[in-house]
């Protein structure tokens, strides 16, 4: 795969904030601010922009898309130690591809993983490219492999793909009828 | 006159789902032809296609074929295990932060 579609590094991988969310203030201890409400509250009188205290976690990512040249930004995934899931069945089952919200990583494309993972596919976050260190891959899925994680990140969002995938038939069909067959443009990616 | 709106079906030409309007005329309003099953009357104007005349039968199949093309391409939506139902959880939540600054300072300088 061309880095770093597909492939996995160390990053920098925020937690989304929750609340109650801490809020930073000059010279003073974090502000506690209990809800989101007061956050709208607050917009509506033309402040915003806050600073929160968020927790990061240096941890390996599998990043599964290209960057997005405008914005230098990629969607990845975290990873799950199956050393951590409850019993030996539960492996067996993410070995075998049988429990498809955790999406195993073949330990031998995975050298620079010390332990067997597996990318858990619901939690998709936006990373920019400065948060990760991409000096070294640990490891990347095959074409096929990312088709996969992909078909099931959309699954698991319940995407609505639908009236896409029947539209893009439908300009096949037109194609293949009119006997004019282009290929598709794509967006260059790094 | 007698005309009447019903949402039928999506309309391609959005390319999203916007429902395709169905409007009904009543037959004393408008000479149309008489249309056979399998066979599409095409009313054109100055050489212009302006219309076409379906039988109902006809117009009703198509209508099934479309639902059935977009339930076909409709994701099925996965079922998540406790396993990953935990491990969304556990990883997305952050444990004990390192906020000491002598050990800060000896990580980062």
């Amino acid at each position: 795969m061309h880095p770093p579609l597909g492939h996995c590094y160390w990053a920098v991988a925020p937690f989304a904030p929750t609340a109650p969310f801490r809020m930073y203030q000059e010279g003073a201890a974090p502000k506690d601010v209990a809800s989101a409400e007061s956050f709208t509250e607050a917009a509506r009188k033309g402040m915003s922009e806050f600073v929160l205290l968020t927790s990061v976690k240096t941890r390996p990512v599998l990043v599964i898309t290209g960057v997005l040249p405008e914005h230098e930004e990629v969607l990845a995934l975290r990873l799950r130690r199956l050393e951590k899931l409850a019993t030996d069945a539960a492996r067996g089952l993410v070995r075998d591809g049988k429990d498809e919200a955790l999406f195993y990583l073949q330990p031998e494309r995975f050298p620079g993983l010390p332990v067997e993972n597996a990318a858990i596919v619901t939690s998709l976050m936006r990373l920019p490219l400065s948060a990760i260190d991409r000096r070294t891959s640990l490891g990347s899925l095959n074409e096929n492999e990312v088709r996969v994680l992909h078909e099931r990140v959309a699954r698991a969002h319940e995407l609505k793909l639908d009236v896409m995938i029947v539209e893009k038939a439908r300009r096949l069909l037109e194609t293949a009828q009119s006997g004019t067959a282009q290929p598709a443009r794509r967006r260059p990616r790094t | 006159m007698s005309t009447h709106s019903a949402k039928v079906v999506r309309h391609w030409c959005y390319g999203i789902p916007v429902p395709f309007t169905a409007k009904k005329i009543s037959g004393n309003e408008v000479r149309v032809p008489d249309p056979v099953p399998g066979e599409a009357a095409v009313i054109s104007r100055y050489g212009k296609e302006r219309a076409i005349v379906l039988h109902p039968a006809d117009f009703n199949r198509l209508n099934e074929l479309e639902q059935l093309v977009a339930a076909a391409a409709a994701l099925e939506p996965i079922a998540l295990s406790e396993e990953a139902i935990r491990a969304h959880v556990e990883e997305g939540t952050p444990g004990e932060p390192i906020t000491d600054p002598a050990v800060l300072a000896e990580l980062f300088g």
